[in-house]
């Protein structure tokens, strides 16, 4: 296996002839037991939207009468090759008018579709229909997309729209609480997604620690939460996949969007560069300077903005390219002593080239990096952190035949780690600039995926990446005997570090250690009536890079690292089975899903241990294990002036880390223990009523299990320091958690024919003020020496104001 | 700083707003012994009074009380016999408080083994003195962090190169600070304590400076961070803050070698030989 991967590595470097004949030589099988005498002929095209020209992703194009279809990938194409014929094709998609158009088809048609309201002006003929209608029979489980829309009708804390916010309202999405940055999809941790931005990896998806996430709401165009089932053109994380894609930029019309509202105010520009074929979109959002100012009694500064930009450029039927970038940064600082800023960056190119109307291959290359700075005055340093990678991504979408395609490609990425740099930040410091050892890494895949329909019933997608990861040489690598940087005291029953025998520099270019992973999948669904189907699904992924956090929450300044040769990749291992429903005449759809799933090679962290600036990492990480199971409904009211959801998660999230001999005891006594993050019960419902044309209602209530906490055992003070010490591991809980919060969206009169639309939100977060404990503490009150526990609760009731413009 | 726990406070403190104390059920455990036996020692005295505490651990909202041990005792490894194996006395009985002098060159040099017989139960540990430097200067600062209630101490010190060195600074009123000199090392280095209060003038600020050892580090710095009950996401795990004592009473070197079976039955605190320099400040 080894072989054939570096192969394909070495592939990389050279031609990609290779690759692609061997693919399609494999393929042929599949294709010519597929083949049929009848004459077959393709239709292709592009949907866009009707007003903008943006291309829409995920539109349904289905044809009834075959019970067959295909849905739009990442650029609006589709493909499907039907035997020659008459068909209705009928295109739907949430928040869009469904249109059928008829075709003779007797050759390769190539039919560009465009969606909108105003409908009026084609000569499709309209019809009402259900939105989701091909979503039951899709072997595509575990999915949740949000519109724009949606994520800005739900009522946030401040007011701010905010897509992670929006995705929590989702059943197995939750968070560590108020404030906690990223999310935890199915009791997995914030490191094991993989958020996407233009595909480009973005790593750190908050904004001002964690009360806000980083991508702003008016610049995305489609957004899809993969929790499981996840199709092997994705891998490098274990637990779920963010996928956003942002507008392209107007290609009709100049328009203008914005908002100003309690915490930031945001202004995009997108327009023609060349009517219908160049297009620019140009967004930003920037906080006031002083959002934590009433907190302290001192002069402090603390802001976010973040910029995204996009050009497109089809050159001709068949190539279009496109230039997109991301730019955010945070900044926290208290006075001159302490200051604080981070962020992402993002940058990439891609080239969509059709080779044919049933082969659609998109390039990509990616450059992606998050950066970390502190500077400590009093101390007399400045500290810079980060990770950057570059990614090569060539992918296609290859549409063979009415009931079978196939999505093929590879993908290449370096990175490079700094886990930390220090200099003197004054001529006066005394400290000694130093560069803390820099780590190097790559990882290649190579994909095949399969989607079948083997009958109108009975669909199925099959899928396999093979995964191959290297670790680089670096300066400083440290031997220890047995090959074992953790040692275990077994009289103190404690894992310290171990002293290294020898520390060498290993050349750049030498590797470390080298993994290759099979990661297959497979997704089956059976449609057992119109309304109803049944899917199933089978997930292997491979994770090579670790968050070092062991925070409830991770904070900014933790650090990625790669596998090596003493961290192992993370292997997970989830099944899920679903029921997909629709009731009452399609008005509501419920969806039931149940899953187990299985992380190897969970990094688990000694007691006491120490991440920051930690330059042998692998002295204080145990290697351990991470289950999770749960059951998630969601019942969702599509249609009519009331819409919403209610969604609920029964569920369990665990890691245990056993002895690696019998003269060990493991951490937490070798017993499973629950994550911060596990909450056995969540509960959201979100509720949008619309009263009439200028007022629009919306409402959240949440209910969550309190998240595992610690209750000191006892206490005990040393040298006048009194401490608490605790019993094993996450055994209490907080409080139950639970919240309303309501919105009003008032649209003002429009005056007859004005480009101008605005709107009011008015929002009141936490509605009947309840103080939920974010955390309970144990500490001695300096003043009066008496031991108390203290509750300390994040937002109260919170009303906002914002308004938002477009013309 | 090994710890930029500075930084993760400062973060904690945004979390701090909305605190408010409640009562909470905790669960019951049986007391274990606290061994508070922090040896400090200053090199230019012939002899050293050697102090050490002995408490039992209570419910978090109960008291700490001194308890009585059955004999405590401790032996110079190095230089066995030659009247080095000296018991502990009692200051007042049921005071907690052992006692006992010994010769500094001898404490200075040498590893000592600490041993304590209690309830039937048998806690030992071991400890070798690590050297310190003196404080060159000690200003006290007009800088604040978080609040205008506050003063700024600065600490100048002289680290040895080539080595690595760990140090522990008490401020007075259980403030200490950990720190190691990774990114200092060999330098004349100063930095800034703050305290949380305002000194009048005249009163006498007074910092030490301590030679400890990695282990000890480790120790200080999460004794530190879990004392401080913070708040917020960000806020390191909970974990028992375990020292150097082991119980040895089971082990007899010879069915048992370890204590994997007898995961809760420990004694909390540290033994451990320090070197010890002050230096004070007057507040005008």
């Amino acid at each position: 296996m080894t072989n054939k991967l570096i192969s394909v590595t070495s592939f990389n470097k050279g031609g990609k002839q290779w690759l692609l004949s061997g693919l399609i030589l494999l393929l042929l099988g599949i294709v010519s037991a597929k083949a049929h005498s009848q004459q077959q002929h393709t239709i292709s095209g592009v949907v866009t939207d009707l007003n903008s020209g943006e291309t829409l992703i995920g539109v349904n194009v289905s044809i009834p009468e075959l019970r067959a279809g295909v849905i739009t990938n990442a650029y609006g194409f589709y493909s499907i090759t039907l035997p020659q014929g008459t068909y209705e094709l009928v295109y739907s998609t949430l928040g869009y008018t469904v249109q059928r158009k008829t075709v003779v088809l007797n050759n390769a048609t190539v039919i560009d579709i465009a969606l909108g309201e105003n409908v009026e002006e084609l000569d499709e003929v309209v019809i009402k229909a259900d939105v989701e209608a091909l979503d039951i029979s899709t072997p595509q489980m575990s999915v949740n997309s949000l519109t724009a829309q949606t994520i800005k009708n739900i009522p946030v804390v401040l007011g701010e729209a905010d897509v992670i916010k929006s995705l929590l309202l989702l059943p197995g999405v939750s968070n560590a609480g108020e404030g906690a940055s990223g999310f935890n999809v199915r009791g997995g941790a914030v490191d094991q997604n993989l958020i996407l931005l233009d595909e480009a990896t973005i790593f750190n998806s908050s904004h001002l620690f964690g009360f806000f996430s980083v991508f702003n709401p008016d610049a995305i165009k489609d957004l899809k939460l993969y929790k499981g089932s996840i199709p092997a053109r994705y891998g490098s994380r274990v637990s779920s996949v963010l996928d956003i894609y942002q507008k392209e930029g107007n290609s009709k019309n100049y328009k203008m969007s914005g908002g100003i509202g309690a915490v930031a105010s945001r202004l995009l520009v997108e327009g023609p560069i060349k009517k219908d074929e160049a297009a620019f979109l140009i967004g930003g959002r920037g906080s006031y300077a002083h959002l934590f100012l009433p907190l302290f009694d001192i002069e402090n500064t603390a802001y976010f903005y973040d910029l995204n930009t996009k050009i497109n450029y089809k050159i001709n039927e068949r190539n279009s390219l496109y230039l997109s970038g991301y730019f955010g940064r945070d900044y926290f600082g208290i006075q001159d002593s302490f200051i604080n800023s981070y962020g992402n960056a993002v940058f990439n190119f891609r080239w969509n080239h059709n080779f044919s109307d049933k082969l659609f291959s998109n390039l990509s290359l990616i450059y992606s990096n998050y950066y970390y700075g502190l500077e400590l005055d009093f101390v007399g340093f400045q500290w810079d952190s980060g990770i950057e990678n570059f990614n090569l991504k060539y992918d296609f979408n290859h549409y063979l035949s009415k009931g079978l395609r196939l999505n093929y490609g590879l993908q290449n990425t370096y990175y490079g780690f700094n886990p930390g740099k220090i200099v003197p930040n004054r001529p006066d410091s005394g400290i000694v600039a130093d560069q803390l050892t820099k780590k190097y890494a790559n990882e290649a895949a190579l994909y095949l995926d399969l989607e079948w329909e083997i009958s109108p019933r009975l669909r199925t997608e099959i899928g396999l990446r093979g995964s191959h990861f290297m670790r680089f040489g670096q300066e400083e690598f440290q031997l220890y005997a047995n090959d074992a940087p953790v040692v275990f005291d077994p009289f103190l029953l404690i894992y310290k570090e171990a002293d290294p025998i020898e520390t060498k520099s290993v050349d750049r270019w030498e590797r470390l250690k080298t993994y290759s992973n099979w990661e297959p999948r497979l997704a089956v669904s059976y449609t057992l009536t119109d309304d109803v189907s049944i899917k199933a699904s089978y997930t292997k992924l491979t994770q090579y890079l670790h968050l070092l956090s062991n925070t409830n929450s991770p904070t900014p300044l933790d650090v990625w690292t790669p596998s090596g040769p003493y961290v192992k990749p993370q292997r997970l291992d989830q099944y899920a089975i679903g029921m997909f429903s629709f009731l009452k005449d399609r008005e509501y759809s419920l969806e039931v899903e149940a899953y187990y799933k299985d992380v190897a090679h969970r990094i688990d962290y000694i007691d006491g241990a120490n991440l920051v600036a930690n330059n042998a990492i692998e002295q204080v990480i145990l290697d351990g294990n991470a289950r999770a199971y749960g059951l998630e409904f969601l019942l969702r009211k599509n249609e009519g002036d009331f819409q919403g959801w209610i969604a609920y998660t029964l569920s369990k999230s665990q890691q245990k880390t056993a002895p690696r001999n019998d003269n060990e005891i493991g951490i937490n006594n070798g017993q499973w223990y629950n994550t911060p993050y596990d909450k056995p019960h969540d509960l959201s419902i979100y509720g949008t009523y619309t009263l009439n044309e200028r007022w629009k209602m919306n409402g959240n209530f949440i209910f969550q299990t309190g998240l595992p906490t610690n209750y000191p055992i006892g206490q005990f003070d040393f040298q006048g320091v009194v401490v608490p010490y605790y019993g094993l591991r996450n055994e209490q809980r907080l409080p139950d958690y639970h919240r309303l919060d309501l919105s009003a969206t008032y649209t003002p009169k429009r005056k007859s024919n004005a480009l101008y639309q605005s709107e009011w939100v008015f929002s009141l977060y936490n509605v009947y003020n309840r103080m939920n404990a974010a955390s309970i503490n144990f500490r001695q009150n300096a003043d009066t020496g008496v031991n108390e526990a203290v509750r300390t609760s994040i937002f109260g009731l919170v009303p906002a104001v914002t308004y938002n413009f477009k013309f | 700083m090994k710890r930029l726990i500075f930084l993760l406070s400062i973060i904690s403190l945004v979390w701090s707003s909305c605190q408010e104390v409640i009562t909470v059920e905790l669960p019951d455990q049986e007391p274990k012994l606290i061994v508070d036996a922090l040896i400090r020692i200053d090199t230019t005295q012939f002899t050293t009074l050697v102090t050490v505490q002995m408490r039992q651990t209570s419910d978090f909202f109960g008291e700490i009380t001194p308890v009585s041990v059955d004999q405590i005792t401790m032996s110079n490894l190095d230089n066995p016999g030659n009247n080095t194996n000296q018991v502990l006395l009692e200051t007042e009985p049921g005071s907690g408080i052992y006692q006992q002098i010994f010769s500094t060159q001898q404490l200075a040099g040498d590893r000592w083994f600490l041993q304590i017989d209690y309830q039937g139960e048998l806690y030992v540990a071991e400890s070798r003195m690590q050297y310190s430097v003196p404080i060159d200067q000690l200003t006290i600062g007009d800088g604040s962090l978080f609040s205008e209630e506050s003063t700024e101490l600065l600490v100048r010190y002289t680290d040895i190169g080539d080595r690595q060195d760990y140090y522990l600074f008490d401020y007075g009123n259980g403030d200490f600070f950990a720190s190691e000199d990774v990114f200092y090392d060999g330098q004349e280095f100063e930095f800034s304590y703050f305290y949380d209060q305002e000194f009048n003038t005249g009163d006498t600020l007074t910092v030490s400076i301590m030679g400890i050892n990695r282990d000890f580090f480790n120790y200080m710095n999460l004794l530190r961070e879990q004392s401080e009950g913070r708040g917020g996401p960000f806020a390191s795990p909970a974990v028992s803050v375990r020292g150097n004592l082991i119980n040895a009473t089971d082990i007899d070197n010879n069915n048992n070698y370890n204590n994997v079976n007898n995961p809760d039955n420990y004694a909390l605190g540290y033994f451990a030989l320090v070197q010890e320099y002050r230096k004070s400040v007057v507040v005008e």
